[in-house]
């Protein structure tokens, strides 16, 4: 039972760690936590279900489209809300009220178009299970997971051995100088606002074909928040760590306090690692990579 | 090959280049000195594409120079930043890779190899985080990245601050070397003796403004710049 516990918890982790690296990527580069990031996971889920149902898409096809749909969100929120503030040089307070405002004004959008109800994706993944030496894994849980994983092997992949994603880890360290060596700031900034909402696409549409749709689904960017807090804020490995963490804290938490009081305990996991580590768990684990 | 004509720039209120002229010939070191705050780092940022002058012109070969600073990399100048500026998390490798941004993969591979040839020790640490480096080998690193461009003019903005003497002679060496290789070299430096003995021409700027320009040796035996930026006396 146990172990079946941390599986699932495992998984959930996995779509967690999506939404933290999303966040994280921007935060690296930018300095600010973006929050729109969530609404970028609910608008990229919505058009995944328009898609599922006009044409009777299977989950490939209507998670591929979701995942798109979020790149494309972010470089266009990036586009109209962020670059007029950078380019007028705005404190870090004002990107992270921006984004916050974003969030809200496109969760508000959604409620227009789809009214404040749940929507349900139509029956993609069968509600079987793999059992595995005595242990058994739903099938969507299976699906959540291996999508996770690929998707971070993946970014890992592009972020290490392509020139924009070794520029837009450059560009964390210092933007200036990244622009100095010949990289183009804007493209930078919009490519990792890109491949941050793929992510976010991605993990919404998870989400959503996972559970059920609904405008506020965006608010689940804060557990991509938590698990950056826990892992340490602005370290991508450290946030996949955190955000794995969290996932498993929190399937053990509902089956022991209740899913009413969950919430309440993670965040005070976070609060708790604020006090205590700030640095995340990170501070040690990349440290001793570096 | 770069001319300065004219040039003002200003950060809000506060004037930091006043009128600045300045002719760079090809394949030669010209050198910058001045006190701290006389807008020599703002100078080469203007050029760089860095900060936007208020009036002025910069041409390169004959035309005026792109707006931005990756057009500018992409023209030809390439900037060797104060303090290195070496991405510390990116490994020696990748700092390479961001040097020849403008280039193709094949041109970065190639290039790279160039670059290890000139220094074998950054090939030993290629895969080693920049951060961990000395200050010397970081140098180093700035260096190779910003000839990892091929570029035509390297603006060096203080290279030899922070650096042990024996390695402020090496970055010389190697900033004359650069130059006999037929890149012409921007050098701003507090170093100023170090500097004028490896330039060929100099100007000294004071408050935005330029007081003095002439050969390197010339200014070098000035005595209003041997009281000024030579501690007023020549060394034995």
């Amino acid at each position: 039972m146990i172990i079946q516990q941390l599986v699932n918890g495992f998984s959930v982790g996995a779509v967690y760690a999506l939404i933290a690296v999303g966040f994280g990527l921007v935060f690296n580069v930018l300095k600010f936590s973006n929050f729109s990031h969530g609404s970028t996971m609910g608008i990229s889920a919505y058009i995944a279900y328009l898609f599922a149902m006009k044409f009777h898409l299977s989950i490939v096809p209507t998670v591929s489209i979701g995942t798109i749909a979020g790149g494309i969100c972010a470089v266009l929120v990036e586009l109209i809300a962020f670059r007029p503030l950078r380019k007028r040089g705005g404190q870090i307070v004002y990107f992270f009220v921006t984004s916050i405002t974003m969030l809200m004004l496109l969760e508000n959008i959604l409620v227009i178009f789809f009214g404040d109800t749940f929507y349900a994706f139509p029956k993609m993944i069968a509600s079987t299970a793999i059992t595995v030496a005595g242990v058994s894994i739903s099938t969507l849980y299976l699906v959540m997971l291996g999508c996770s994983v690929c998707a971070l092997a993946l970014l890992s992949y592009w972020l290490k051995y392509t020139k924009m994603g070794v520029a837009i880890r450059a560009a964390s360290c210092a933007i200036n100088t990244c622009n100095l060596m010949g990289a183009n700031v804007d493209a930078v900034i919009s490519w990792t606002f890109f491949v941050a909402g793929l992510m976010a696409g991605l993990s919404g549409s998870l989400l959503g074909i996972s559970y059920t749709l609904y405008p506020q689904i965006g608010q689940i960017v804060v557990k991509g928040f938590i698990a950056s807090v826990v892992g340490g804020l602005g370290n991508l490995t450290g946030a996949v760590v955190g955000a794995i963490l969290l996932g498993i804290l929190e399937v053990f938490f509902i089956a022991t306090i209740g899913a009413g009081l969950t919430p309440a305990a993670t965040f005070a996991i976070m609060v708790l690692f604020l006090f205590l580590r700030p640095q995340g768990v990170a501070g040690t684990i990349v440290r001793d990579k570096a | 090959m770069l001319d300065i004509k004219e040039l003002y720039v200003s950060y809000g209120r506060i004037t930091a280049l006043q009128g600045v002229s300045m002719h760079v010939p090809r394949s030669s070191i010209v050198c910058i000195i001045g006190n701290n705050g006389a807008g020599k780092s703002t100078l080469l940022n203007a050029i760089s594409g860095m900060v936007k002058p208020k009036s002025g012109e910069i041409t390169f070969e004959g035309r005026p120079l792109p707006a931005h600073p990756h057009q500018i990399v992409k023209a030809g100048i390439v900037q060797v930043p104060e303090g290195r500026q070496v991405f510390p998390i990116l490994s020696v490798d990748e700092n390479l890779t961001m040097g020849g941004y403008v280039l193709s993969y094949r041109e970065i591979r190639e290039r790279k190899a160039r670059v290890y040839e000139l220094f074998p020790r950054l090939k030993e640490r290629a895969g080693q985080a920049a951060g961990t480096l000395s200050g010397g080998e970081q140098q180093m690193l700035a260096i190779g990245r910003a000839l990892m461009s091929s570029p035509k003019v390297i603006l060096f903005d203080e290279p030899s601050l922070g650096l042990a003497p024996m390695v402020v002679s090496q970055v010389f060496e190697l900033i004359a070397k650069i130059k006999e290789s037929g890149v012409t070299v921007v050098l701003v430096e507090q170093n100023a003796r170090k500097a004028l003995s490896v330039a060929d021409t100099a100007y000294v700027l004071e408050n935005g403004k330029v007081v003095l320009e002439g050969r390197a040796s010339e200014l070098l035996e000035n005595p209003m710049v041997e009281a000024a930026y030579l501690g007023g006396r020549k060394s034995a």
